[in-house]
């Protein structure tokens, strides 16, 4: 059957339209990240050129950065930062998930409101407190006190997000588990957790993200390039004179710190749709 | 007790100030089927919670296989539950679900344990669906594996709560059926809770029937069918329900014989001792309901009765009849096929006192048949 002409018509024009919202947003959303992959393969005068893809690419600059500058170092210590505050963020929510989701006491809601207020505070506030407690601590220019430091802001994000998925989980599963004559223990790591896998991945991914990320507290808490994470290395990336800012080095670092979270993300898309919008939808 | 059978004594639960099951004594022999059945919000779940061990008891002792095994975790007690939502471990197959409940010692001969997985699968017809996952079972298949994974650890006492009420009519009976052999099969001791009076009528070697967190009455099926010991039970237990009346106690015939007699009723003569005066309940069951010809004017033998409306169920017919002195009852005739009834028919009622039960102002049967 034949659909009258102007219905075609409108239709075919909805259709142009919407592909070419959805361009637009896609060149709004990628194209400052092309323009970084662009710029880091100048060298030079090249730099200072609009056309947007060079005339002679070269790989320079993302030699340059790791001879030239501590960025290996930085993106180990990054790594170890990140990987080291997903972990403990994690290990410690499914522990708070499981008694806020799971178990019924008093001040239950006043102990989530407050978990989330902390991550209200804005970076800045909290930043000298949070210095005297590092010096008393002895953790200044060391990776602990970024670890310690990013858990104000990851655990919230975690508990929450466990905690909502958490008490979606049937309470029967577990008490079928116990029935069955399995222990905490086994009930974590053979049902609970299993179970959580969605979750844990899109938690873990958000705190890793927003680890790998950060600047203020990385820029505030550490002093010297061995103990430096990826986003202060590269602010401090600096030229042969003080006149001078490598630009094209600077790129290259940026795309080389984006590609482990576009990794990231890609690998574990599928796990993190489903951790989000699991428990949001809660009767 | 039997060895391997359930014993309850003075088992209660507080929630809270709220009573959700008053001090209760119950004992269930070995190999014995228990249904406890009663209207949702009972105390029957909770019951069943109290005997896997889910909930702690307020009060009271409970035994299973001769042991006391109140303070003891639900692992240790001997038991194993199939739940309502059957609640199998979704990212596990169908034989790690089942495997799941068997003992470490068991687990570890992986011969032994794959044996005992499969016998209990072939027993229950699901050996086909091993490596499947229970998102990809229908409901029926799920609630299979749901009972293999009790089978398999081959407990003291079987817990079921309300394991068929989440399939369709048709399964239902399947199962029913199925649970029946099933039991006859492994003389397993079960207590099985339900709502369903049916269910607890065919499936029960005898029935507890608890009401408001009290235990009514516990007794085999018919028993409670024909003798009830209370107007709730009277009630619950019986499909289509018995008919009750308000009747009131007009003389005595005999030192144990009231008569009874409500307005167009005309007078019952029925074993039982009440003042005059008393204001009771009397309970007939639809199927003793008989239909009579329309009585003559004055006749105050059978009562007279408007038909109101006719439910032909085939075998049998339900004819919902309106009293000339007002109320309702419901009779259930066998096929009336020489005799048809219209709605709006004028009919006479018979009651057969000896199928006439009667109960207090409180509930209590003070007379029944037998």
């Amino acid at each position: 059957m034949r659909l009258p002409p102007a219905y075609r018509l409108r239709r075919h024009a909805g259709r142009v339209a919407f592909y070419a919202v959805v361009a637009g947003l896609m060149v709004y959303t990628l194209f400052p990240f092309y323009w970084a992959v662009v710029s880091s393969l100048k060298t030079g005068p090249a730099l200072f050129d609009t056309r947007l893809w060079p005339e002679s690419p070269s790989l320079a600059n993302y030699v340059a950065v790791f001879t030239e500058q501590p960025f290996a170092r930085a993106v180990a210590n990054s790594a170890i930062v990140a990987g080291a505050t997903t972990l403990v963020s994690l290990a410690v929510a499914v522990g708070a998930a499981y008694a806020l989701g799971r178990i019924r006491f008093r001040g239950r809601r006043t102990v989530l409101m407050t978990i989330l207020g902390v991550s209200m505070f804005p970076q800045i506030a909290v930043l000298s407190g949070l210095f005297g407690l590092i010096r008393w601590l002895e953790l200044y220019n060391t990776l602990g006190a970024l670890v310690l430091s990013y858990l104000i802001f990851t655990l919230p994000l975690t508990v929450w997000i466990l905690t909502a998925f958490m008490a979606d989980l049937p309470r029967e599963l577990e008490e079928a588990a116990m029935v069955d004559g399995a222990g905490p223990l086994t009930r974590l790591r053979r049902v609970l957790l299993p179970l959580m896998a969605p979750a844990l991945v899109a938690a873990g991914l958000l705190a890793f993200i927003a680890a790998w990320n950060e600047f203020l507290f990385a820029l505030t808490f550490t002093l010297t390039n061995d103990q430096r994470t990826v986003p202060v290395a590269i602010a401090l990336i600096s030229g042969a004179s003080a006149f001078e800012l490598p630009w094209g080095q600077i790129m290259a670092a940026s795309v080389i710190v984006t590609v482990p979270l576009v990794a990231l993300v890609l690998v574990f898309q599928r796990r993190i749709v489903a951790g989000l919008t699991a428990g949001a939808v809660k009767g | 007790m039997a060895a391997g059978g359930l014993s309850l004594s003075g088992v209660a639960k507080r929630f809270g100030g709220t009573t959700a099951l008053a001090p209760l004594d119950l004992d269930v022999a070995a190999g014995e089927f228990l249904v406890v059945v009663g209207p949702s919000g009972c105390g029957k779940s909770t019951l069943l919670r109290l005997i896997a061990g889910l909930e702690d008891v307020s009060a009271g002792r409970i035994a299973i296989a001769g042991r006391d095994v109140t303070d003891r975790p639900p692992a240790a007690r001997g038991v194993a539950m199939v739940f309502q939502s059957y609640a199998l471990y979704p990212h596990m197959t169908v034989f790690e679900n089942i495997a799941f409940g068997l003992t470490r010692e068991r687990r570890r001969d992986r011969a032994a344990l794959a044996a005992a997985v499969t016998d209990t699968a072939r027993l229950l017809q699901i050996d086909g669906l091993m490596d499947r996952r229970p998102a990809q079972l229908s409901g029926g298949q799920r609630q299979r594996v749901a009972i293999g994974r009790a089978i398999v650890r081959q407990p003291a006492v079987f817990l079921f709560d309300e394991p068929l009420s989440n399939l369709d009519a048709a399964l239902r009976t399947d199962m029913r059926v199925e649970l029946k052999r099933l039991h006859e099969r492994l003389g397993a001791t079960i207590v099985y809770v339900t709502h369903d009076q049916v269910e607890a009528m065919t499936l029960a070697d005898r029935i507890a029937l608890l009401n408001g967190g009290r235990l009514e009455q516990a007794g085999r099926p018919l028993d409670l069918y024909h003798r009830p010991a209370t107007r709730f039970v009277a009630g619950f237990i019986g499909s289509p329900r018995m008919n009750f009346l308000d009747v009131r106690v007009v003389g005595r015939t005999a030192p144990d014989r009231v008569a009874v007699a409500a307005d167009g009723l005309g007078t019952l003569v029925l074993p039982a001792d009440a003042p005059d005066g008393t204001p009771l309940t009397l309970g007939i069951r639809p199927e003793h309901v008989a239909l009579t010809a329309p009585p003559a004017e004055g006749d105050a033998s059978a009562i007279a009765a408007t038909v109101r409306m006719v439910e032909p169920l085939g075998a049998l017919t339900l004819v919902h009849l309106e009293l000339a002195a007002g109320g309702t009852l419901v009779a259930q005739i066998a096929d009336s096929g020489d005799r048809p009834l219209a709605r709006g028919a004028s009919v006479g009622v018979h009651l057969d006192p000896a199928r006439c039960h009667l109960f207090a102002a409180d509930g209590r049967a003070i007379t029944g048949p037998g």
